[in-house]
């Protein structure tokens, strides 16, 4: 969307919303710095009315009437001259032309006594400025203070004119003289230090070339502004503007990677909204030109709350183009009616011919989508309508500025002539010489004029060619349409009743029905493509109302009508074989299946030029078909290959989600697998425990069983009970140790195992207590330097809890073993920086009026706004590649969400922390059971 | 010699007690036992000297083993009773930070009978 932007130049004529530069800055703290009413404070006051960008009406009106009150009171005539000036630029600003001119006309007969010929040159570019918007006259005028500057022989002043002229024929339309005059005003300003008329020619320069469709030199001028905006200190929302326009550039010159960095820099340089959502609109625009739907729907989304905020509807049109023409690519053709609608309705109203021309075109193709083809034929008129009317404006501006380019080129080759030639005469000793040269320059700036003229006109041709061609390519598919739209009703119904069925063997059995109505189809058949076997197989024959076996063609074998017509992807009509067979065909072909025809159709079977096969008809009866006949089958090839296409998206759709659940559910159990790697090492500490007391028991028991022995053969009876006491203690402790490691083995398998999806009372203290041990032991055999300290906190009044145990265990374990993972980043950081710190995880149960809780409560460092609402995302790590899952959380979250529950997350992340002046930063995590 | 065995898993009393039985019944060791960190600290505040070495495994719950170490080496008892950590992790950080908080020696589990029995009497 370009109007906003549209011609620096005009700040000649019109404000932008907050005028800023070094040169006004400066103006305005010399006038505050200085209060004193003297000649000095007048011609600040005047200067700033004068300066570039225009400053408000408001304010401007403001520092002339306080110009106009000193100088009259200090009888300051010049003074009083140039608030004059300023007083009939704010009327003229306010629409007071009138009263405006009567001033100029003052100033000029003050002027003109006193010699004063700066005040003379300002009243006669002030007068042109009086003219109305769109009048020749204010050329003229300004015309004529360019040749006062000339005469006064002041640069500045003739530059500035030239800008004004520039910017005046801009506004006309009239692109030629606006691109002179833009380059005379450049030209001047190269030699001297004028950065602000530099910055004005380069404008006018650009928007000119934009105009005309140069996008590239238009951009080399744009990129020469933002180089000279923060010399100027034009300001941010200037520099913004200036991207967005090289964006804009970009984007109709189809760069559209260069055109999204633009936009990018253009929504960097401001903080002002309405640029931005200017420029997200854009990205938007060109998302969807690349087929990257997901990213324009980001963008336009942005871009609409953006002009929302804005409280502005200048855009809607645009944006609402935008939104059909995505959606359209999204095949949704009832979205991208309801946007092109409204696109439509409000760009007929503002009168933005680009989004009328891009919704209109948008309706039609989202009607013919719907099979409405009286209304696609009636909008698709209408955006050719109004397309032809701004390309032909488009061409008219490029022809008449390359015509005038031309006449350029021609005048100055004949001013170098000419010179040549006066040199020539001045010395005759080497005039021969000169002739000699001359007669060869000549011949090679003739050679040259020539050759440009050719190359104009040759332009010219091509372009009136192009015109013609496109003239004649809608009035063709004008004819088309109608011709259509004759059958559109029956053929609709048809259509309609094809595509709507998505097994392929109900699309041929509808096709034949149909085809059955329309002609005589002794002989139907439709061949599908099959890639792999690069057949053409035939499911489904008819002849005479009977179906004929299934068979296939090879698309190689070229003595077939199918493979031929299916290679060549043109039509075959035959309506006599006996004699036409050997225009197609070295042999007379014989049936596969069925009787020789007489007549015979072949029809490719494609959508956008991607083949599905073939359907052909057929009849014992020489010609059978006629034109008509052929028109009819041709739109319903169209549709069956419509329809075919659709079944195959169809039966990949399929596939696709098959596939898909398939690898969900193979990504679930990589994640059991993987905390179970975490786990195993805990499990394997775990089970030391035990098995160390077995070994031990053991051991001991089999030393008192030899005492035990002396004892008895020694008699010592009560020495021999207490060993016995004790052994049998032993192989008690044996026994239950041996249960121990057994039942951490279980705990494991049961970890791997697929849930059984049973709830059973739980002892939830006990699971969570088991689980952080695993985890921290695990952790600690894994990375020998790891050390946290964690704690309990249980609430005894918990109990026991129906839960699918696995389940619930899966998800505290992963909780803990983030917490652990986060505690010991915020060791590292703190270890680095040499500060103390003690990492710790609690786990604490709490039982609730109704439910439990189990929180899982860390002091690491926390997790960052900007990630907090993602991490219960499927694949969202923060862990480096190769890990994390990032299935963990995710699937956490769903396991207590089937559990009736809620896992929720508080966090004072590092930073927050921080700006809080704490050091308490930390996570809990609190799954919320019912009971 | 009185001894202070300090771990969470309670049935080490049982297994000290049969592994030193004729060390106990001669009365050439006794055993004292304590189940956390926080307990073998009441103990020593109530048998002041009583405890000539302490055996003590570092990971516990509440108060670690290297929290016990570091109140008994520096905050209490003077002159300090011998220290051995024991610990299921024969991992450096450990074993330095055991080492510069004064531990006198330092065991793996499992922990090999004969040998702790060897050094106990040396240092007896």
């Amino acid at each position: 969307m370009r109007k906003v932007f549209l011609g620096f130049a005009f700040l000649f004529l019109y404000s932008c919303s907050e005028a800023q530069s070094f040169a006004i800055e400066r103006l305005r703290k010399q006038i505050e710095e200085h209060p004193k009413a003297d000649t000095f404070r007048v011609n600040r006051l005047n200067e700033i009315c004068n300066a570039n960008p225009l400053i408000s009406v408001a304010e401007m009106e403001k520092y002339a009437a306080e110009a106009l009150m000193i100088s009259r009171k200090l009888n300051y005539i010049k003074g009083e001259a140039y608030a004059l000036l300023s007083t009939a630029r704010v009327l003229n600003r306010k629409g007071d032309k009138a009263a405006a001119r009567k001033l100029l006309q003052q100033t000029d007969s003050i002027a003109k006594p006193i010699g004063d010929q700066s005040l003379q040159w300002w009243t006669m570019i002030r007068s042109a400025s009086l003219n109305i918007e769109g009048n020749r006259l204010a050329v003229s005028e300004t015309l004529k203070a360019e040749a006062f500057a000339q005469q006064i022989n002041n640069n500045d002043f003739i530059a500035r004119s030239q800008i004004q002229i520039s910017s005046f024929c801009y506004s006309l339309g009239d692109y030629a003289l606006a691109l002179e005059y833009g380059i005379k005003a450049l030209k001047i300003a190269e030699t001297g230090n004028m950065p602000f008329i530099l910055y004005s020619s380069y404008d006018n320069l650009s928007s000119v070339y934009s105009m005309i469709g140069e996008y590239d030199k238009a951009n080399e001028y744009l990129q020469k502004q933002t180089r000279l905006i923060k010399q100027l200190g034009l300001g941010d929302e200037q520099l913004s503007n200036l991207y967005n326009v090289l964006g804009e550039n970009a984007r109709l010159g189809r760069k559209y990677p260069k055109a999204i960095g633009y936009y990018k820099q253009s929504i960097a340089a401001t903080k002002n909204g309405y640029p931005i959502a200017i420029a997200n609109s854009n990205l938007a625009d060109v998302y969807v030109n690349m087929d990257s739907l997901p990213l324009a729907f980001k963008y336009a989304d942005l871009a609409r709350a953006g002009f929302k905020v804005e409280n502005t509807t200048d855009a809607d049109s645009w944006v609402e183009s935008i939104l059909a023409r995505a959606y359209l690519k999204k095949n949704m053709p009832d979205s991208a009616l309801h946007y092109a609608k409204l696109g439509y309705n409000n760009a007929s109203q503002a009168g933005v011919m680009e989004d009328v021309i891009s919704t209109a075109k948008s309706m039609a193709d989202a009607y013919a989508l719907k099979n409405d083809y009286k209304n696609a034929y009636l909008y698709f008129n209408r955006h050719i309508n109004s397309r032809d009317s701004a390309v032909g404006a488009e061409v008219k501006n490029k022809t008449t500025v390359l015509e005038h380019n031309y006449e350029m080129e021609k005048k100055e080759d004949q001013i170098e002539l000419l010179n040549q030639q006066k040199k020539s005469q001045q010395n005759f000793l080497i005039s021969a010489l000169a002739v000699l040269g001359l007669i060869f320059i000549s011949a090679i700036l003739l050679l040259r004029n020539i050759r440009q003229k050719q190359k104009a006109n040759r332009i010219l041709q091509q372009q009136k060619q192009e015109i013609d061609e496109k003239a004649k390519e809608l009035a063709l598919q004008k004819d088309n349409l109608e011709k259509s739209y004759n059958n559109v009703e029956l053929l609709g119904q048809i259509g309609r009743k094809i595509t709507s069925s998505l097994s392929i063997e109900k699309i041929i059995g509808t096709v034949y029905d149909n085809v059955n109505t329309l002609m005589d189809a002794a002989v139907f058949g439709v061949g599908i493509y099959h890639d792999a076997t690069k057949t053409i197989d035939f499911p489904a024959t008819y002849e005479n109302g009977e179906a004929l076996a299934a068979y296939s063609n090879s698309i190689h074998d070229q003595n077939r009508f199918a493979g031929l017509c299916f290679i060549s992807g043109k039509e075959i009509i035959i309506n006599d074989l006996s004699t036409e067979y050997s225009n197609y065909l070295q042999n007379m072909p014989t049936p596969i299946e069925g009787e020789q025809p007489a007549s015979l159709i072949y029809l490719p079977l494609k959508v956008k030029e991607k083949m599905f096969g073939v359907i052909t008809v057929q009849s014992f009866q020489k010609h059978a078909f006629t034109d008509y006949h052929v028109n009819m089958l041709r739109t319903i090839a169209i549709y069956a290959a419509i329809g075919l296409e659709n079944a195959e998206s169809f039966k990949k759709l399929n596939e696709t989600v098959s596939n898909l659940r398939e690898t969900q559910k193979q990504l679930i159990q990589s994640e059991k697998m993987a905390s179970l790697g975490e786990l195993t090492a805990g499990i394997a500490h775990e089970i030391q425990n035990p098995l160390n007391f077995v070994n031990n028991f053991s051991e001991v028991s089999a030393e008192l069983t030899k005492e035990l022995v002396d004892e008895v053969e020694h008699g010592n009876t009560e020495e021999v009970k207490a060993i016995a006491k004790d052994l049998i203690q032993n192989l008690e402790k044996i026994n239950h140790h041996g249960k121990r490691a057994d039942s951490i083995v279980k705990g494991m398998l049961q970890h791997s195992r697929s849930s059984s999806g049973q709830k059973e009372l739980t002892d939830i203290n006990a699971l969570a207590e088991e689980y952080l041990r695993l985890s921290y032991h695990g952790l600690r055999a894994k990375d020998k330097s790891f050390n946290a300290k964690f704690e309990t906190d249980f609430d005894p009044f918990v109990g026991k809890v129906e839960v699918i145990a696995q389940d619930i265990g899966r998800v505290v374990l992963n909780l803990i073993n983030n917490a652990f993972y986060a505690v010991n980043e915020r060791k590292a950081l703190q270890q680095a920086q040499g500060e103390a710190y003690t990492p710790t995880v609690i786990v604490r149960t709490k039982k609730t009026t109704d439910g439990i809780t189990i929180s899982v409560i860390d002091n690491g460092n926390g997790i960052p706004k900007k990630v907090l609402d993602k991490i219960f995302q499927p694949f969202f790590t923060t862990k480096p590649t190769g890990e994390g899952t990032g299935l963990g959380l995710s699937l956490s979250y769903d396991i207590v969400r089937t559990h009736g529950g809620v896992l929720n997350v508080e966090t004072l992340s590092a930073e927050a922390a921080a700006q809080a002046g704490t050091e308490n930063s930390g996570t809990t995590f609190n799954i919320q059971l019912p009971i | 010699m009185n001894i202070l065995v300090v771990d969470d898993e309670q049935d080490v009393q049982v297994l000290f007690e049969q592994r030193f039985r004729k060390e106990i019944k001669t009365g050439e060791f006794s055993f004292a036992f304590a189940f956390s960190g926080e307990a073998a600290l009441t103990y020593l505040q109530e048998h002041e000297h009583e405890a000539v070495l302490i055996l003590s495994d570092i990971n516990m719950p509440g108060m670690s083993g290297l929290e016990l170490l570091e109140h008994i080496k520096q905050k209490y008892y003077k002159p300090p009773p011998v220290v051995m950590m024991i610990t299921a992790y024969g991992d450096e950080e450990n074993f330095n930070t055991a080492k510069r908080l004064g531990a006198d020696d330092f065991l793996t589990k499992p922990v090999d009978f004969t040998t702790l029995k060897e050094k106990l009497k040396t240092i007896h």
